[in-house]
């Protein structure tokens, strides 16, 4: 027993910051504001209800704080570990729960040759776009539902800002972008948008691969989309033709999961527990990310 | 799924904010040709959505459908970025950077919406629960082929959302002109451009008329105001069979009408002696009922109104 003693009291040590950190955090339920020590804390309570090394394990995983919280990007991305290659998971659709800081401050070490997974490239110069500016993105995977225009003229490829109309609308323009896509400097997948949401889900929750309807018959599915251009113009790279298989009479493709060494998220408040609540739309990508990453980076600078 | 009749039809109605095609500012006589066509489609459009139908809106000509609904019709709109219960365009001030439709623009949400992300929103798009979509399209084939989201060597625009949309099975509607700018035909017998979906068209509304894809192929169930039979012919890259009791529904020309119509009816009634003593019993009424409230009971409702004010607790 005394060995037992010992521990409660280690514990009890340990709970008194956590029990601090809690009440400043979390809301209490009613009429339990104002109490002082918590109930299982007493060694008169342990001995009577519970084995005392089951709840000595229970302290040890309360007081287990896996989440850090830095005070900017740059450290945060520091703690990542980034390296040359990496899958990079984003967030955000459009300019809403666009992770920016975050994006601004991988651009600012350095890092090479890194795929890029998300709905759509940031603007000009700005957010993922900066990344683009300088050359740090090889391969982008993305179902962009933005307009591009492009001419060529007299050998050379130039990219029209054309579509008047929609110049206001669109926010998510990226001219930049086109320009990389049409030289062969970048590497460009584009997925559907449902099964690009699908794929990171199902990397967060472990399914290898899935089977869904949307593009069957499609260039998706034949495999004819372009990645990559040469320098003259013509295509170097295809995507991959997609395996088939019929369910009650209809076709569906065969999707692989996405996961990746990066996420990196915005929210709208998080806490050192690493509970994250987003606000209005800016919910949309952001939650499969942070799943289907191994190490997560949240924003929550508002 | 929570339904609720009790909505006020204000807040279910867009604004928007490139063309002002409100009822009341709707001058039809200065209109160009080209929007008297998008005018006539997205009028047509309207008829087809039902009460409580969840719908999904392509960008371009369907973002103008809810508009023209009939008033016994509300409707769950649904964006891929993830809200059921897309609301009417933000009034300046209003506009909130974390709300924002598919196209990217802000938006409102109505009350009694959801938010979800956006795997959620898709899963429930691929599983069938939307009702209907209405989309844009550069070619349709008569097999119910469409094509909309790449022009190889001029342009890409990204297939977003369209795609799943396509696929899902669900109730799909094709709005677009009838030709392209090049007065060539856009409905073709196998489209030349890659496709974004295969057979998931189920009707195809035009300025010109409108057409039903079948397992057998086109059939032509209505034409639209002044059109006629062989002008869609001419325009259409395909062969259709023409539907037995095929009607001529007047969109635009309806309109016109009602608005002569109206004017007649004003110009007879105030001629008439009948309706000079109707305005005047009127009159009379309305200043009755005025004269009725004296001064002072409007003074004590105001009292009233201040001190219950005063009473309630503040916010902080």
């Amino acid at each position: 027993m005394e060995k037992a003693s010992k521990t409660v009291h280690k514990t009890n040590q340990q709970n008194r910051v956590i029990k601090k950190l809690l009440l400043k955090t979390c809301l209490w339920p009613k009429g339990e504001e104002k109490k002082n020590s918590i109930e299982y804390e007493t060694k008169a309570n342990i001995s009577r209800n519970v084995p005392y090394w089951l709840l000595a394990n229970q302290y040890k995983l309360r007081s287990h704080f896996s989440t850090k919280v830095l005070a900017t990007c740059d450290e945060a991305i520091k703690a990542s570990k980034i390296k040359n290659g990496d899958t990079l998971l984003a967030g955000g659709f459009g300019v809403s729960g666009s992770p920016i800081g975050l994006a601004h401050a991988i651009a600012n070490t350095g890092v090479r040759d890194l795929t890029v997974v998300s709905n759509n490239c940031g603007l000009d110069k700005w957010g993922l776009g900066m990344l683009l500016n300088r050359k740090q993105i090889k391969r982008m995977m993305s179902s962009l539902r933005i307009f591009f225009f492009f001419k060529k003229k007299g050998g050379k490829v130039i990219v029209a800002n054309v579509f008047m109309e929609y110049k206001q609308l669109y926010v998510g323009e990226n001219k930049e972008f086109a320009r990389q896509y049409l030289s062969g400097e970048l590497e460009v997948e584009f997925v559907p948008q449902g099964t690009l949401a699908e794929r990171l889900r199902a990397g967060g929750a472990g399914i290898p691969a899935f089977y869904t309807p949307t593009g069957v018959g499609t260039w998706i599915h034949t495999g004819k989309v372009p990645i990559k251009y040469d320098s003259k113009g013509e295509v170097e790279i295809y995507s991959t033709h997609k395996e088939t298989r019929d369910f009650n009479g209809r076709t569906y493709l065969l999707e692989e999961a996405i996961t990746g060494a990066v996420g990196i998220v915005k929210c709208h408040q998080a806490d050192p527990f690493g509970n994250c609540t987003f606000r209005g739309t800016a919910r949309n990508f952001n939650p499969e990310c942070a799943q289907a990453a191994q190490f997560t980076i949240v924003d929550a600078k508002n | 799924m929570l339904l609720s009749n009790t909505m006020p039809k204000k807040e279910l109605k867009f604004c928007n904010q490139r063309y002002e095609f409100d009822d009341k500012e709707m001058d039809l006589s200065n209109l160009k040709e080209r929007h008297k066509s998008r005018f006539r489609i997205v009028k047509r459009a309207a008829q087809e959505l039902k009460d409580n139908m969840v719908v999904n809106l392509g960008i371009g000509i369907p973002t103008l459908v809810p508009n023209f609904l009939p008033n016994n019709v509300k409707l769950w709109l649904q964006s891929e970025n993830g809200i059921l219960g897309v609301g009417r365009y933000p009034y300046p001030g209003e506009e909130d950077p974390d709300l924002i439709n598919a196209g990217k623009e802000t938006c409102t949400a109505v009350k009694g919406a959801s938010i979800f992300s956006s795997s959620q929103s898709f899963g429930m798009i691929r599983g069938g629960h939307v009702h209907c979509s209405i989309l844009g399209a550069m070619q349709v084939s008569s097999t119910g082929d469409i094509a909309n989201w790449i022009v190889p060597g001029q342009f890409v625009k990204g297939m977003g959302g369209a795609m799943d949309l396509v696929s899902s099975g669900s109730h799909v509607i094709v709005t677009m002109e009838h030709t392209d700018k090049n007065e060539q035909p856009k409905i073709l017998e196998k489209c030349t451009l890659p496709l974004t979906g295969m057979q998931c068209v189920k009707r195809i509304i035009t300025d010109l008329c409108v057409f039903d894809i079948k397992p057998d192929g086109l059939h032509l169930i209505e034409l639209l105001d002044n059109a006629t039979l062989e002008d869609v012919k001419a325009k259409t890259g395909c062969k259709f069979e023409i539907k037995s009791d095929l009607k001529n529904v007047k969109v635009l020309i309806a309109s016109y009408f009602v608005l002569f119509s109206i004017l007649v009816l004003f110009f007879f009634f105030c001629d008439s002696g009948n309706a000079k003593e109707y305005l005047s019993q009127y009159n009379e009424k309305v200043s009755t009922r005025s004269k009725n409230i004296s001064f002072s009971q409007i003074q004590t409702f105001v009292e009233f109104h201040q001190n219950n004010t005063k009473q309630l607790p503040s916010i902080k």
